[in-house]
């Protein structure tokens, strides 16, 4: 895959000496879809900030498509441009008076012609389904409207890579939803899209990859079953195992034996997983009772599974 | 409510002694008690110009024409020798917003009522004098001395104050019917320097922000019974408002990251209207202007 966004060492210190990112390198690919975990104060947002290029880590390089960007005010807007950032309060990002000219801020700014800026906003308001609120004020709209308007910021600047700090926070069960299913939608057309959350169960439902912060480092970057097997590394990180995942493995380790290495990452996959598991079993059973099989442990699994059937 | 007792005030020491007193008080009450029922409590707890601008019919003007005509009527307005003409300002930016704009008049009255306010004060300060003698139409003894209004106090005074409803009757028309947006737009064809486009913008923005956040707060007060005695008040308001600071300045510090982030720097711009002015449209403001104009040049002359 084509890489994006690469950082290479990068630390930040705010002013009152809080070191908010220690050393951090991490590269980011296109299409990749990929959730940030830590607890309050791990460092994510500020690690956002930094590949965004709002603030500029002291130490460290930041390269985007590999090329290194510099101090240069050119490959900053360039960085800017590409790597989008969704902060987590909607109303500290939306500036404007209506939610069109909220969606033209950053193509205005990259300086683009009239018509092409009008063509973006329409097109981001489309995909964000908020056409109807073209000309609504931003700060009347519910939370999961100003959420959507403030995607359809970053979309109307045709960022590769979109960074969203805490999108699910404040969002009611539905809006969470809805949000989850546009993520999943840009992903599918080949943007990069990193979450920071500590949500675990949203980030182990929806992400190819897990990367674990705790005090400003990266302590853990791999895929979501191993980043979730890791109980040192989760309580490290002050986080929990998803539900979905504790529950799956408690019926693992449990009375009923199951095939495969397969883990559900979504509620209708461990439904079908655990329907397949049974079915498996209980075919299984009937061979035994045949008298072609001599492995002790179906015992096992014909005890669980009489019950259910 | 204050700017109703103000109003009745301010009515009675402009017109007494010009006007019978029946007349003065049905006058200063009605006038009184429209501000009163205007002024009811929101939702919001206030009203955003920019609202309103995005929902009058009038947004869809040539953003150009509606700058100059507001500006060019107030250089009229301020340059007239003639009272009426604000008045004429005043009633015609009133209609114009309600019936052109489709603004509802209580929420067209709300948004002049902070700005009437400080006229009303301002006009009473002017009206009213302090003398040693009772030489005036009302004299108010204080023992020591009288607060006196003299004909040529009132006189004064209707001159000033009209002219300054009238200049900013022009304005609130402009603010209700053209979204921010589009008098940046302006602003900045007229080679405004930027810096000056930016900080009206941003303290227009944050006067709402800063009111959104007011609100929130003193309602939380509220609801832990913050308010619920006159000391308890003076100690919550001086709580809020330190709070206010901080939270304000924590506020922009995100809202600016914000801006940076989506490529900001310096000369904030957004999508604007960009329709043509047509030949109705420019008639109508050329008709408003000599209109207002005739009215200057007639009163003077009779």
């Amino acid at each position: 895959m084509t890489e994006i966004l690469r950082v290479e060492n990068i630390s930040y210190k705010y002013e009152d000496k809080y070191l908010a990112v220690n050393n951090v390198s991490v590269n980011f690919s296109a299409g990749e879809l990929v959730a940030v975990l830590g607890s309050n104060g791990a460092g994510k947002s500020t690690f956002f900030l930094c590949c965004n290029g709002v603030l500029r880590p002291q130490t460290g390089h930041i390269y985007l498509h590999g090329e290194e960007v510099s101090t240069k005010k050119q490959l900053t807007t360039r960085l800017r441009q590409s790597v989008g950032l969704v902060f987590q309060d909607p109303d500290s990002q939306i500036i404007a008076g209506s939610v069109e000219s909220e969606v033209s801020f950053g193509p205005m700014n990259l300086g683009l012609p009239f018509d092409e800026v009008r063509q973006r906003v329409d097109e981001s308001l489309q995909q964000m389904d908020i056409v109807r609120y073209r000309d609504f004020a931003p700060q009347y709209l519910s939370g999961g409207e100003k959420k959507r308007v403030s995607i359809a910021d970053i979309l109307a600047m045709r960022s590769e890579m979109i960074l969203l700090d805490e999108p699910t926070a404040s969002l009611d069960p539905k809006n969470a939803d809805a949000l989850e299913q546009i993520l999943r939608d840009l992903s599918q057309m080949g943007i990069t899209i990193v979450i920071s959350t500590h949500d675990v169960d949203f980030a182990y439902r929806i992400a190819e990859r897990v990367i674990v912060f705790a005090k400003g480092e990266i302590i853990a970057d791999d895929k979501p079953d191993i980043v979730f097997a890791s109980q040192a590394t989760l309580e490290r990180a002050g986080l929990k195992k998803p539900l979905l995942f504790e529950a799956w493995e408690t019926v693992r380790n449990g009375t009923v034996e199951f095939y495969g290495q397969a883990r559900p990452r979504t509620i209708e996959e461990f439904r079908d997983l655990l329907a397949g598991n049974i079915a498996n079993a209980s075919q299984r059973i009937k061979h035994v009772s045949a008298g072609n099989n001599t492995d002790p442990s179906l015992a096992k699994a014909h005890t669980a599974t009489m019950p259910i059937n | 409510m204050i700017n109703a007792l103000l109003s009745f005030a301010f009515i009675w020491c402009l017109t007494y002694g010009r006007l019978p007193v029946p007349v003065i008080l049905v006058i200063g009450s009605g006038l009184a008690a429209f501000l009163f029922i205007s002024s009811r409590h929101r939702h919001t707890g206030f009203i955003v110009t920019d609202v309103l601008a995005q929902a009058s019919r009038l947004k869809s003007v040539n953003p150009t024409l509606k700058v100059i005509t507001a500006f060019a009527l107030i250089i009229v307005g301020i340059a007239s020798p003639s009272a009426w003409t604000g008045v004429f300002l005043a009633l015609t930016a009133f209609l114009i917003a309600t019936f052109g704009g489709n603004i509802s008049p209580h929420e067209y009255v709300e948004v002049l009522s902070i700005p009437l306010a400080f006229l009303l004060i301002g006009g009473l300060a002017l009206l009213i004098e302090a003398t040693p003698d009772p030489t005036g139409i009302v004299n108010i003894n204080l023992y020591y001395f009288y607060l006196t209004v003299s004909p040529l106090a009132q006189q004064k005074t209707a001159l000033v104050i009209s002219r300054a409803m009238g200049a900013f009757s022009c304005l609130s028309l402009l603010s209700v019917t053209t979204p921010m947006s589009d008098i940046i737009g302006v602003l900045r064809r007229m080679h405004c320097p930027e810096l000056i486009i930016d900080l009206m913008y941003l303290i227009y923005r944050y006067i709402f922000i800063l009111l959104t956040m007011h609100h929130e707060m003193m309602n939380a007060a509220k609801s832990r019974l913050g308010l619920r005695n006159y000391r308890t008040s003076l100690r919550t308001t001086a709580s809020v408002y330190s709070n206010l600071l901080a939270r304000s300045h924590n506020l922009a510090s995100q809202n600016f990251d914000a801006m940076e982030s989506r490529c900001y720097n310096s000369g904030i711009s957004f999508l604007e209207n960009r329709v043509k002015a047509n030949a109705v449209q420019v008639s109508a403001c050329i008709v408003l202007l000599t209109a207002a104009s005739a009215i200057s040049l007639i009163t003077v002359m009779m």
